[in-house]
């Protein structure tokens, strides 16, 4: 599938450091639409990991090396695979969803991971599953957008 | 390229942005934070019943 190339800043720092410290992961939620192509903006970076001790270490690893300031406490708290952390004190807002609504199974999603951008990106059936099973209002304002969006993006595929 | 570089723009968002982390031991337990504390306008608070229907047509 041909696409247009683009390289959101934060996007290629975070699969630089990853790929580097090999985190298993995927982007997930509209970061990761975007970086599928949806002309959206969004103010954080979406990334859902494995869930397993030596995974979060590695997470701690390449997120120190991003420039997070990772205590002790939030350590252990990315280590144990807590399944919401959410980091704000770093060069960007980055969200770990070790258990995003709507998707069942790491495997799995994995399985469907969409890498046309050059970055593992959740399937976007998986995305849209995952802000349909949010249940937030701001998901009932974009969700129409991105399903259209996977019309026109599963059809282009 | 700069189209997609400036799609990840910040602007600050009360209460939300107002700690260096947090953590939850499920995604539901974020959500009920984000319900019982983040400002209305932010849109993470309860579906009224046109959104749900919304979300359940999308």
């Amino acid at each position: 599938m041909k696409r247009e190339s683009f390289t959101p800043i934060q996007a290629q720092q975070v699969a630089g450091a990853f790929a580097k410290h090999q985190v298993d992961y995927m982007f997930i939620g509209k970061s990761g639409a975007i970086l599928l192509g949806y002309p959206g903006t969004t103010q954080d970076v979406d990334v859902f990991p494995r869930k397993d001790i030596e995974n979060g270490r590695r997470i701690v690893s390449a997120l120190t090396e991003l420039g997070f300031e990772i205590d002790s406490t939030l350590e252990a708290e990315i280590v144990r695979g807590k399944d919401f952390v959410q980091i704000k004190n770093g060069p960007f807002d980055i969200d770990l969803v070790f258990a995003p609504d709507g998707i069942e199974n790491y495997d799995e999603a994995k399985a469907r991971v969409d890498m046309s951008s050059g970055f593992p990106v959740a399937n976007i059936r998986d995305i849209i599953e995952s802000k349909r099973a949010a249940k937030r209002p701001r998901d009932a304002i974009e969700l129409p957008l991105l399903r259209a969006f996977q019309r026109m993006y599963e059809r282009k595929g | 390229m700069d189209r997609m570089r400036y799609g990840f723009n910040y602007v600050y968002k009360p209460v939300l942005d107002d700690a260096e982390w947090r953590s939850f031991n499920s995604t539901a337990e974020y959500r009920q934070w984000c319900r019982d504390n983040l400002p209305e306008y932010l849109g993470y608070g309860e579906l009224s019943d046109l959104q749900r229907q919304v979300l359940d047509e999308a």
